[in-house]
């Protein structure tokens, strides 16, 4: 994958940053101090998360530990500059709960599960990019995502927090597929225009 | 899935980047990315968005026990990481069954070395007969969280069910370990792959204890455990044991003095009733209060 260009790097690293990534390199060293490391200071919000994503607390329980050792082992392969170490936990937290629940749904669309610890490498290592606009505090990314109008809010929450595939979602809604698509891609991009304080794209939905 | 093209990935950059795409399309659009000379701006410009979604969550805290849990699993997948290497160094049929099951029960695949760097230096002069002093506290302190991990692992089911002697000894010592007032011990030995085991020590002196990757015993052999409570105390027997062919030893009740902090160790006796421990020491650990009083 290239390189993201330096204009959408905006992301300024904090001194948050630079302690997880040296973290980070501890435990691509084997070791287990720096792993409780970060698992102590992200645990919470990768609870959330995959508890949000299975609605299951011992699925979620087991969630975490998948990704935190998926982690462990793959520490090496962490890229600096796609992505805050956070951002790049987080997504691993992420794949594995979409995983999980894919599984359990009879029109999965991924492979029988694998032993566990041979975790195919796209689930270990998720697409991360880096964040287009810094750290933001909660209230400020609840409130952009608020503010988003309503088909491209559920588009987005169906996706990312219920695990559903575009086709899914379409589905789901009772949406076009085409639509679906448009609602994804404007709710992204009015997203990130309410994040750095502009306004949503409100646009006439292609049928 | 055929090749995408720079549109069929623009088309689906937004599905991408929320992981709303099936398994094998992402895959053909990881693909093309990785091949593709357009940096395709609008995949990050998206994706960079997608991170700032799990904020709108509320942190949930998960159960205490999960950490340990997942460190147990962490310690565990490093040592089986190190274990061909292990194999390679040790000898004897102890080190050679460490590295055939990689996939056995957790807690015989964490040995918590007394004194690690020594034992990854072969040359290094064997100890002297009791694992006080600097290395072994640093030693100690590891068995401890280790035991620690252990107990976690057990209590999220991490150790797989299993009928054979060695697990059903350990659920005993666990079962022990979580008595009030009770310690609890990581016992290994200075071998790579060596014996190893656990016990836990009752606030009445009542010692349970599993041990795994011993030598049979043959003829009048048996294998002795022993207390101490400080580097200037005599050891004190306090149970014995035979091995069979599966390298398993359990002591069901052992009885000796439960002062805080004791260590306690196990030698191979040529006879049964000794007074004195025949060194070497085959293996040891340091005794910490179990993890339920720690916390």
């Amino acid at each position: 994958m290239s390189e993201p260009t330096a204009s959408l790097s905006r992301r300024i690293p904090t001194a948050d940053d630079a302690a997880d990534r040296a973290a980070l390199a501890r435990v691509a060293a084997g070791e287990l101090e720096a792993l409780e490391i970060l698992y102590d200071r992200y645990r919470a919000m990768a609870f959330a998360i995959a508890l949000r994503i299975t609605g299951d607390r011992t699925a979620a329980e087991d969630v975490l530990q998948d990704a935190f050792l998926g982690a462990w082992r793959h520490a090496d392969r962490y890229v600096d500059g796609r992505g805050s170490v956070k951002t790049w936990l987080l997504s691993i937290v992420h794949h594995r709960a979409i995983d999980a629940v894919r599984r359990r749904r009879p029109t999965s669309e991924l492979p029988e599960p694998e032993a566990p610890g041979a975790m195919p490498t796209a689930l270990v290592l998720p697409d991360v990019f880096a964040e287009v606009a810094g750290r933001l505090d909660a209230d400020a990314v609840r409130t952009a995502l608020a503010a988003l109008p309503e088909p491209q809010r559920e588009a987005l929450e169906l996706a990312y927090f219920g695990g559903l595939s575009q086709t899914e979602v379409a589905a789901r809604t009772g949406a076009p597929l085409g639509t679906v698509k448009s609602r994804m891609r404007l709710g992204l991009l009015s997203m990130r225009r309410l994040l750095g304080g502009e306004e949503a794209i409100v646009s006439e939905e292609p049928t | 899935v055929t090749a995408l093209s720079c549109d069929d990935v623009r088309e689906r950059a937004a599905a991408f980047v929320l992981g709303a795409l099936p398994e094998d399309e992402a895959a053909a659009v990881r693909d093309h990315l990785a091949t593709c000379d357009d940096a395709h701006a609008e995949v990050a410009e998206l994706g960079g968005v997608v991170p700032y979604l799990a904020e709108t969550l509320e942190p949930v805290e998960p159960p205490v026990e999960l950490r340990a849990r997942i460190l147990a699993a962490a310690a565990a997948d490093l040592e089986t990481r190190r274990a061909p290497a292990a194999a390679v160094a040790g000898t004897g049929p102890a080190a050679a069954a460490g590295a055939t099951m990689p996939g056995g029960p957790m807690v015989e695949i964490v040995p918590a070395p007394v004194t690690p760097p020594a034992a990854e230096d072969r040359t290094t002069p064997r100890r002297s007969w009791w694992p006080f002093g600097p290395a072994a506290t640093v030693g100690l302190a590891a068995a401890a969280a280790l035991a620690i991990a252990i107990i976690g692992s057990l209590a999220g089911g991490l150790l797989r069910p299993s009928g054979d002697e060695y697990s059903t000894a350990l659920r005993s010592v666990l079962d022990a370990a979580s008595a009030p007032g009770s310690q609890i011990a990581v016992l290994a030995s200075d071998q790579p792959g060596g014996p190893r085991g656990l016990a836990a020590v009752e606030a009445d002196g009542t010692v349970v204890m599993a041990m795994s990757g011993l030598d049979a015993t043959a003829g009048s052999q048996v294998y002795s455990a022993w207390m101490i409570a400080s580097a200037d105390s005599e050891p004190i027997p306090i149970g014995e044991f035979r091995v069979g062919g599966d390298g398993v030893g359990y002591l069901p009740n052992g009885a000796g003095p439960a002062s805080p902090g004791v260590v306690l160790a196990v030698t191979l006796e040529p006879q049964p009733a000794a007074t004195t421990p025949t060194l070497p020491i085959v293996a040891s650990g340091g005794a910490r209060p179990a993890p339920e009083q720690a916390a």
